[in-house]
């Protein structure tokens, strides 16, 4: 067996871990080499010197306050932090703002982005949009009626055609629903208009553990 | 409620008594108190704080060699666990997973040489004049019988210090907390026989720096 090797092996040796044969040739190995039984023995020593490191304690009731710090350092950490993170922690779902949230976020605001951006790229014919759908498209649009044609001009351009909130019939349960209730048409509203996307870089300081 | 308010409100942990439901979580397996975590449940993690502290605190000291680092280190260890808390899937145990995140954060700060240049040791508990192997070293005729308990600590720790992070970081870890090489090796996502050679060149260099011992 190679010195190398048994000096591989001594902690295993020293915790009974190493199976029969092994620990034979092992001690076997020892005993014939000085080397190695010299070296063997001065590691015996300086673990046992090591091993008296975990007297060194810290003072009585370090720890009592270790909790209290914890959450006052979590909280100056938030003041620190932005907005979306405080929002979290106020609802308790910090967790979420894991890396992997955060790419499913990104990824979801890409695509968005994306849909809009294909969107704005496709123009209707003039006055498309001023035109009720049916019901039954899988995209629904809310927007005010429109005031009228000069609207057009600032009119957004989407592809799919617009359902009007006065078009659109509530589904919603009749037990939650105030029948006396008023309507609420805004005819003669402004149209609202969606002129620019400003988007700032999410930041996700937490995405990953830096080992 | 102002956010930070609601947030003092949710965190406000160490201020509560101990709640009927806080002695059942302290029964708790580890996994089920991370779950719980996950779930916004803040005292499960303060359970988790309570349980891995000192261990993590002992670690990070006898790497760093100095008390006040190594208690930032440790808090800024659980507030990193706490945030990375959504991607934590349980492949390994809480346990090695928030060692993990120590013991790299220790070799960062270590690494960027930010850690004080003086050492600030713990004192040595009165236990150790009874430890079997305290009393066995003070009986070998050797130097070391001269020197005081506190200077042999001094250069026990100035010894450690002139090893690489990574070689202080398998001796501290295999021979002064008594973990296997599975769970160093674990812990430091490396072979068991990366750590095997890394504590064989780390011995053989300490014994070199302490050779007035043997
Ligand atoms: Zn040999």
């Amino acid at each position: 067996m190679k010195c190398y090797r048994v000096q591989q092996l001594y902690d295993d040796l020293a915790s009974g871990r190493l199976p029969e044969p092994l620990s034979r040739d092992v001690r076997q190995h020892l005993a014939d080499c000085t080397d190695c039984r010299v070296q063997h023995q001065r590691t015996g020593r300086l673990q046992r010197l090591l091993a008296l490191k975990r007297h060194e304690q810290p003072p009585a009731g370090y720890f009592d306050n270790f909790l209290t710090e914890f959450n006052a350092r979590l909280d100056a950490d938030l003041r620190r932090a932005g907005f979306w993170r405080r929002l979290f922690a106020a609802a308790d779902l910090e967790p979420l703002l894991s890396w992997r949230y955060g790419l499913a976020t990104a990824g979801c605001l890409i695509g968005a982005l994306g849909l809009l951006w294909v969107g704005l790229g496709q123009s209707p014919a003039p006055g498309s949009a001023t035109a009720p759908a049916a019901g039954g498209e899988s995209m629904i649009v809310f927007a005010p009626a429109p005031r009228g044609a000069d609207d057009d001009l600032i009119a957004p351009r989407f592809e799919l055609p617009l359902i009007y909130a006065t078009d659109v019939e509530p589904t919603i349960s009749s037990a939650r629903v105030n029948p006396s209730g008023p309507v609420v048409q805004q005819v003669g509203a402004t149209r609202y208009v969606l002129d620019r996307i400003s988007v700032t870089p999410a930041r996700y300081d937490v995405s990953s553990v830096d080992f | 409620m102002k956010l930070l308010d609601q947030f003092r409100t949710n965190r406000a942990a160490p201020a509560r008594p101990a709640t009927e439901h806080t002695i059942e979580l302290q029964h708790e397996e580890d996994e089920a108190l991370v779950r719980r975590a996950q779930r916004g449940q803040t005292r499960a993690f303060d359970l988790l704080i309570e349980r891995y502290k000192e261990r993590l605190y002992a670690t990070v000291y006898h790497m760093t060699s100095n008390r006040e680092d190594a208690h930032d280190l440790v808090q800024d260890t659980f507030i990193k666990a706490y945030r990375s808390l959504g991607s934590f899937k349980g492949q390994s145990s809480f346990y090695t997973w928030v060692y993990r995140i120590a013991v790299n954060r220790t070799i960062n700060f270590l690494k960027r040489g930010k850690n004080r240049t003086h050492h600030s040791l713990d004192n040595v508990d009165d236990a150790i004049q009874t430890d079997p192997d305290f009393v066995e070293l003070m009986s070998q005729d050797t130097p070391r019988r001269e020197t005081g308990l506190h200077e042999q600590q001094q250069r026990m720790n100035a010894a450690l210090q002139k090893l690489s992070d990574n070689h202080r970081a398998v001796v501290v870890l295999h021979d002064v907390q008594g973990m296997t090489h599975a769970d160093i090796a674990k812990m430091m996502k490396c072979s068991e026989g990366t750590v095997r050679s890394r504590l064989f060149y780390a011995r053989q260099q300490l014994q070199g720096l302490l050779s007035e011992y043997w």
